[in-house]
């Protein structure tokens, strides 16, 4: 049987990498799909059974509890706490080779399966995104396979995860290219492309084929146009109140609550008050969505704009306090109410205006809103049009979702998958200079081949030395200690070495240079070229625990950054 | 109202470390922000400075690493003399005695501990004799003691009787030039400058001839001026 093991994994290895990839698109989309179906199941079945208790008032304490027993459940049981979903994701895929954890697979299904059929304020795409790309990960890893499949595969999960869940493969594809690969390659386009559509495969076998919210049909008008252009102007301002009350409640929390069961109670208690009286909020809440778009939903103006402040509250709260859940499902539910915000608002100021309808303003919200929270244009447009099934509403949503996060990202220059990373220094996109650079190391630059000498050497010494080296640059260490004490520059000495009375007493300690930054081993490029910067020096020496171990120079950084560069480009 | 500084395209160029053509480039292609005005253009420092760190560049202003503490120019062996002084009859028979007279005798500034730079001055004799021939001798410390520029110093001792400093000729040395230099540079200058003057035997004359101060700093002043800014 570990014969049998061992041959197909050797086959499977040797395969045209094609080939591997596309075997692995199969086999990562059958169980991203799984994955995605489950929890949609989890989570209408467990709703079901918590729907006697809507009404009751001591479904204000749900909330809390749920999230309080997901944080347990993460921290304690299954111990995948710290890692933040979809973030984790990218920063694996830049920076890590793609590899996640096995247990990220199901860990934030079971805790989003808690959060959000308790009441929390959460979406279940994002972490079904995580476990789809943990699941590509740990596929490629048990094939041993190579950064670049792995990281591929990894998409491919992602992609996989997206189009079950909404029976939306082109979505799929277009987010994981758009927001976790963050570049479009031929080599990633195929495993994530057969991952897609194997997943939905998957899903309509198990779910049947129904889109999730249903296709009504919209005639766009000139009117509308318009309208949708000056949409965008409002629904920036939700977007970046999204945005930004996501981030600072998050900090608020982890600021001033030190203990996370405490953090999970008191998060968890705000939703549940908000939700006693707004239920609306709770959830996921597509039901809203459902009825936003078929246009039976009907309030005031008021009522509505208070509604978005809750859902963006409750969301919040759910999120920074430790809920497992993503930020999907709330776009969609704040997008289309502000769509119908909107509407209400042109209707009461141009009464006479004929428009086509508040579905087409919740359509173009939901898509403005997803596109500029995720910073993902693309992934807005084509997840709304696959999930409403038509292609009516794609001018005023193409218009709404660029303008939005045009404006959007005049305020907010970074997505919030982004912020955290970008801030740390951590993004770095493929091929960017940033990224090629960051994968050569101090050792690869290392020139060995300096003669050193010792502090107290005459310089007349010294000159058979310079004859023999092809470096104008000494080291000096201590004649006791042998530590790196400074350089000889030939060029500074080239003047006294003719007087053959001062190269008699001039000790190389006297006439070498000091004041500069030293390089460790352990810098990585980056900080190598500030060094340089700051100095303005064109060679440093390596120094490391005292002892002199080589130069870089800044010519040669050029030369092996262009090899990089090639080696990860082809033509 | 503070009012907003504008550049031009050379301090531009000089802030971001470019040539003038790099920024030319620059402006045409839209990377960098500026401003029209008829058929020029010019920079506001507040967007460029934005700019450049909002695309990770290091700005630069003056040269960084250089110890200018003061120019080199400005050290010559006529100042160092003036600042240290002029000593005749200098007692001392061996290499150790003339030292530790010479330092009693110093003047120097800020306090530095006597003991410590004769224990320096001492262990560098060891290391290699600063004997350079001809009976002079340039005593000095392996590392600058820390004087700041205008304190540099150059005290010069004619010694009552001559003493054996295992020169590199094995002449016994007459006159101590003590150098505390500023730095390695001035350090380096200095010496060669006195190495330059000793092979002249006029030069090497007069100076055995000196008998008091206003002779040696005319000496040095004259001879000095043939250099040119080097």
């Amino acid at each position: 049987m570990k014969e049998l093991k061992l041959i197909i994994k050797t086959t499977l290895k040797n395969l045209d990498y094609r080939a591997q990839l596309i075997i692995i698109g199969i086999v990562v989309g059958v169980f991203s799909g799984f994955a995605s179906v489950s929890l949609n199941f989890g989570l209408k079945k467990v709703s079901n059974f918590f729907i006697k208790f809507h009404g009751n008032f001591y479904f204000i304490l749900f909330p809390a509890m749920g999230i309080l027993i997901t944080v347990l459940f993460l921290k304690y049981v299954i111990r995948d706490f710290e890692g933040h979903g979809v973030p984790e994701v990218i920063h694996s895929v830049s920076m890590k080779g793609g590899f996640l954890k096995k247990r990220s697979s199901v860990s934030k299904l079971i805790g989003s399966l808690l959060t959000i059929s308790s009441g929390g304020s959460a979406g279940p795409e994002s972490p079904v995104i995580i476990s789809g790309a943990a699941i590509g990960s740990n596929v490629a890893k048990y094939l041993k396979t190579n950064d670049k499949i792995r990281i591929a595969a990894a998409g491919s999960g992602a992609a996989g995860a997206i189009a079950a869940i909404f029976n939306a493969p082109i979505a799929g594809i277009i987010f994981t290219m758009e927001v976790i690969l963050g570049e479009w390659s031929t080599l990633n386009m195929l495993p994530v492309a057969i991952s897609s559509v194997t997943a939905t495969i998957i899903s309509r076998m198990l779910s049947g084929n129904q889109i999730p919210f249903k296709h009504h049909l919209i005639n766009v008008s000139i009117n509308d146009i318009f309208a949708a252009a000056g949409f965008s102007v409002f629904l920036a301002a939700f977007a970046l109140f999204f945005v930004r009350a996501l981030k600072w409640i998050k900090l608020l929390f982890e600021k001033s609550i030190k203990s996370i069961i405490f953090r999970a109670i008191l998060g968890g208690g705000l939703v549940g008050v908000i939700i006693i009286f707004f239920p609306v909020v709770k959830g996921e809440g597509y039901e809203v969505v459902r009825t936003l778009i078929s246009g039976e939903f009907s309030n005031t103006i008021l009522i509505i704009f208070v509604l978005i402040v809750m859902k963006i509250l409750a969301t919040s709260f759910t999120l920074g306090s430790g809920g497992a859940g993503g930020v999907f499902a709330p776009c969609l539910v704040i997008g289309s109410l502000s769509g119908y915000f909107y509407f209400q608002l042109l209707s009461a100021i141009f009464p006479q205006v004929q428009f086509s309808g508040s579905t087409l303003f919740a359509l173009s919200g939901m898509a403005g809103i997803l596109s500029s929270t995720l910073q993902a244009p693309l992934t807005g447009i084509f997840l709304i049009v696959e999930i409403t099934g038509g292609y009516d509403v794609i001018l005023p949503l193409l218009l709404v979702s660029f303008l939005t996060l045009t404006i959007t990202k005049l305020i907010e220059k970074h997505s919030i998958y982004q912020y955290d990373l970008a801030e740390k220094g951590l993004l770095l996109r493929p091929r960017t200079d940033g990224r090629i650079l960051s994968d050569i190391n101090a050792e690869e630059l290392l020139e060995k081949d300096l003669i050193t000498v010792d502090s107290e050497m005459l310089l007349k010494d010294l000159i058979p030395l310079i004859k023999e080296s092809h470096r104008n640059y000494f080291a000096v260490e201590d004649k006791k200690t042998g530590k790196f004490l400074g350089m000889v520059n030939f060029n500074d000495i080239k003047s006294y070495i003719f007087s053959s009375d001062l190269i008699k007493s001039i000790i190389v300690e006297e006439v070498m240079e000091t004041d500069f930054p030293r390089i460790s081993i352990k810098d990585n490029v980056v900080n190598i070229l500030n060094k340089f910067d700051q100095s303005r020096a064109w060679s440093l020496p390596v120094v490391e625990d005292d002892k002199f171990l080589g130069l870089i120079s800044k010519s040669t950084i050029l030369d092996h950054y262009r090899k990089e560069l090639k080696a990860q480009t082809e033509y | 109202m503070k009012k907003e500084l504008n550049l031009s395209i050379r301090e531009v160029a000089s802030l971001l470390q470019i040539p003038v053509v790099k920024v030319q480039r620059w402006v045409y292609q839209g990377q960098i922000p500026c401003k029209f005005k008829g058929n020029t253009y010019y920079f506001k420092e507040k967007d460029i400075l934005k700019w450049a760190k909002s695309h990770g560049m290091i700005i630069s202003r003056g040269v960084e690493g250089e110890k200018n503490i003061v120019s080199e120019n400005d050290c010559t062996l006529k100042k160092g003399i003036e600042n240290g002084g002029v000593f005749f009859d200098h007692k001392g028979d061996d290499i150790y005695s003339v030292i530790e007279n010479a330092i009693e005798k110093i003047d120097f500034p800020e306090k530095l501990d006597k003991s410590l730079i004769l224990n320096e001055l001492i262990s560098r004799e060891e290391i290699a004799s600063t004997g350079i021939g001809k009976g002079v001798a340039i005593p000095h410390t392996r590392r600058e003691l820390g004087l700041k520029c205008k304190h540099f110093m150059v005290p010069v001792f004619f010694l009552k009787n001559r003493v054996d400093f295992n020169s590199i000729d094995n002449q016994p040395v007459f006159v101590l030039f003590f150098m505390f230099s500023p730095s390695a540079k001035a350090h380096l200058k200095l010496l060669s400058r006195l190495s330059y003057l000793l092979r002249d035997k006029a030069f090497l004359d007069n100076l055995r001839n000196c008998r008091n101060k206003g002779e040696l700093i005319s000496l040095i002043d004259k001879n000095e001026k043939r250099f040119k800014s080097d």
